[in-house]
């Protein structure tokens, strides 16, 4: 209880309060331009966090991060476009509302359903945290090195369409994370006996470079760029509370799809509305009418979506595992501030997790003020040009980079990083796995090497562990369900065209 | 039907930037340490497993066939932002942030096709300036190069 009020006590802070507002108003706006995104608002806000304390930080990230989620509904209603992929089912049922003159509803519909979809998700997370954290406290380097992988292995088999692109990916960041002084000994190694990398690759500039600089390299060198058609200004309406009422069953189902898909690693809020999406035109009432502006289609999309934000948080926070490049990049921030998530933070610093928790409620309450305040600004905002809006980009980036170490080098590695990430967007090779395996590579690593010199070298020891036995077998699972589901398409595409052909 | 060149290209440039990589990791003082004590043994394990990774997108990029195309990019507009991008970047702490950025965006705009210099000239100063506020002043964080402040002395004649 005492925790609950010094956190209350730190939100009331008006510098928290501005921070909170600031954030998820940011946060929002940047969610509603298409193509920009979370991890973008997120990475570009990094460098922040080096001068705000770890109360404000937090407060600023979490905002940014409901925010961003929540304002990619806005362009997907408004201009047929999702603001971020984790809007992307928004459109099917956002974009016919606002052709028949129900924009304003819409907006209402997204708002009110990404509210209650943080809010179950928060108190999700407020009962599964702590326990998930008492059973990490049993971990030692053997069962850490085991969770690394199994979070890399998930990332990784997400990366439906090319596994080998995916290992690549991860096996990067991995290999990035190794630049520098070696972990255990000190010894510098990779560094090409150059100065600057003998302190290895900063995590700021490293991604920043890769998702916010690669994002305007990519945008820029687009054949066509995208030319939104805005059919209405972004009026805003709540819903009646009756047709909440009767809609119940979507928004806690849909809210309980996201906060569970949230807490898998590498699945992400796209995937958890779209399933939540495809459940609810399973077995809404109102399936019939899925496609033509049925606001359940917008329900089921918002209110997974935002339900992921606080699900995610469940293993970052419990296990120091982040699910998503967002919670990720959060992990890094919560690291530079002297904060090691993971379940040693639920006994050193339980003050600063009750924090979080009652931080997550009123950055939901204020993405639904500030998204009801501010929505008919964003059919503005949807127009400034886009020559400009990445021009301010590549100085938010510039400053946010420098400013960290006050060192150039700094900003060499995020162009580096910037145009190997667009390289790499080209080649299809996927990003997430890069930055998760840049994250955790240095707890991977020193967690495999402990083990080792722990059971005298022998690698095998590590599967008389029951935990980590586990999540091993977890991790096989993972690896191969992908290979077989590719065997079994293969076998069902070969039987069907020997059927054509026999006909 | 044609071949998966981004998979070969892509494959190409990670097994190079891996080699190169793990040219760094052989031949070291630990090469009779213990596993578990080797700097060089956990990255090492990385760069080969990358370099079979790659072998494998070359190979498979070589070996399949794709029915379209994917779509290619602008490569001359790419070159043309690295380019920009690059030595704004670069020159960051020379040029310092206030100059340098002013002159940045609307140069960076104009590139881009973008055809009313007074908005970009107006948008970038009151967006620069803006920044500059908010981290030298309310984050007290300085920002590289001359301020407000300092360019108003030299303009007064005052160098002290």
């Amino acid at each position: 209880m005492d925790s609950v009020l010094a956190a209350l006590g730190a939100i009331a802070h008006p510098g928290i309060i501005l921070v909170i507002l600031g954030g998820t108003a940011i946060g929002i706006v940047v969610g509603a331009m298409p193509g920009l995104g979370s991890v973008l608002a997120i990475t570009l806000a990094l460098p922040l966090t080096f001068v705000l304390g770890p109360e404000a930080s937090i407060a600023l990230l979490l905002g940014l991060y409901c925010g961003s989620v929540y304002g990619g509904s806005i362009s997907a209603i408004l201009i047929n476009t999702p603001g971020t992929p984790q809007a992307a089912a928004t459109v099917f049922d956002g974009y016919p509302m606002t052709k028949r003159g129900d924009a304003a509803l819409a907006l209402g519909w997204a708002t009110t359903a990404s509210l209650i979809g943080g809010l179950l998700s928060t108190v999700v997370l407020i009962v599964a945290a702590p326990l998930l954290a008492r059973i990490g406290l049993r971990f030692g380097p053997v069962e850490y090195f085991a969770l690394g992988l199994f979070a890399l292995t998930c990332v990784v088999s997400v990366a439906r369409e090319d596994l080998v692109k995916g290992i690549a990916a991860c096996l990067i960041g991995l290999a990035a994370a190794t630049i520098g002084q070696d972990p255990l000994t000190g010894d510098l190694r990779l560094d090409f006996d150059s100065f600057d990398l003998s302190a290895g690759i900063g995590l700021v500039p490293f991604l920043v470079g890769l998702f916010a600089l690669s994002e305007v390299f990519s945008r820029l060198a687009e054949r066509q760029g995208a030319t939104p058609t805005l059919l209405a200004q972004g009026a805003f309406r709540l819903p009646p509370l009756i047709e909440l009422r009767r809609r119940a069953g979507v928004i806690f189902k849909s809210g309980m799809i996201g906060t569970w898909i949230g807490t898998l690693p590498g699945v992400g809020a796209t995937a958890a509305s779209m399933i939540s999406y495809a459940e609810a035109k399973r077995t809404s009432p109102n399936r019939a009418k899925f496609g033509t502006g049925e606001p359940d289609g917008i329900i089921a999309s918002e209110t997974a979506n935002n339900a992921v934000t606080s699900g995610a948080l469940v293993p970052t926070l419990s296990l120091g595992i982040p699910g998503d490049p967002i919670t990720a990049v959060m992990l890094g921030a919560l690291v530079i501030q002297g904060v090691t998530p993971g379940p040693r933070l639920f006994v050193e610093n339980p003050n600063l997790v009750v924090f979080i928790f009652v931080a997550l409620f009123f950055v939901n309450i204020a993405m639904f003020v500030l998204g009801a305040l501010i929505c008919p600004i964003f059919s503005r905002l949807l127009r400034v040009p886009e020559p400009l809006l990445m021009a301010a980009v590549v100085v938010l980036i510039a400053i946010g980079t420098y400013t960290v170490n006050y060192n150039p080098f700094d900003l060499l590695v995020a162009l580096c990083a910037g145009i190997a990430g667009f390289l790499l967007r080209l080649g299809g090779v996927p990003l997430a796995p890069i930055v998760i395996g840049f994250v955790l590579g240095p707890m991977i690593e020193q967690s495999l090497r402990q083990g080792l010199i722990l059971h005298d070298g022998a690698f095998l020891a590590f599967f008389t562990q029951p935990i980590a036995l586990a999540l091993f077998i977890l991790t096989a699972v993972f690896l191969a369900w992908p290979l077989l589901r590719a065997r079994r398409e293969r076998r069902q595409e070969a039987t069907a065209h020997e059927q054509q052909e026999q006909r | 039907m044609r071949r998966r060149w981004a998979d070969v290209w892509g494959g190409g440039a990670i097994l190079g930037v891996s080699l190169l990589l793990l040219s760094q990791t052989l031949g070291d003082q630990f090469a009779h340490a213990e596993v578990a004590r080797n700097p060089f043994w956990f990255p090492r394990l990385l760069l080969v497993l990358l370099t079979l990774a790659a072998v494998t997108m070359i190979v498979r990029g070589l070996a399949t066939r794709q029915k379209e195309a994917g779509e290619r990019p602008l490569w001359w507009r790419f070159l043309l932002v690295v380019a920009a991008v690059g030595l704004y970047l670069l020159t960051f702490d020379r040029a310092g942030f206030l100059i340098g950025s002013i002159l940045f965006v609307p140069i960076f705009a104009a590139l881009l096709g973008f055809r009313r210099p007074i908005l970009s000239v107006v948008f970038s100063i009151l967006f620069v300036s803006a920044l500059w506020f908010v981290f030298a002043d309310v984050f007290i964080v300085r920002p590289p190069g001359p301020g407000y402040d300092s360019l108003m002395d030299s303009l007064r004649g005052d160098d002290g």
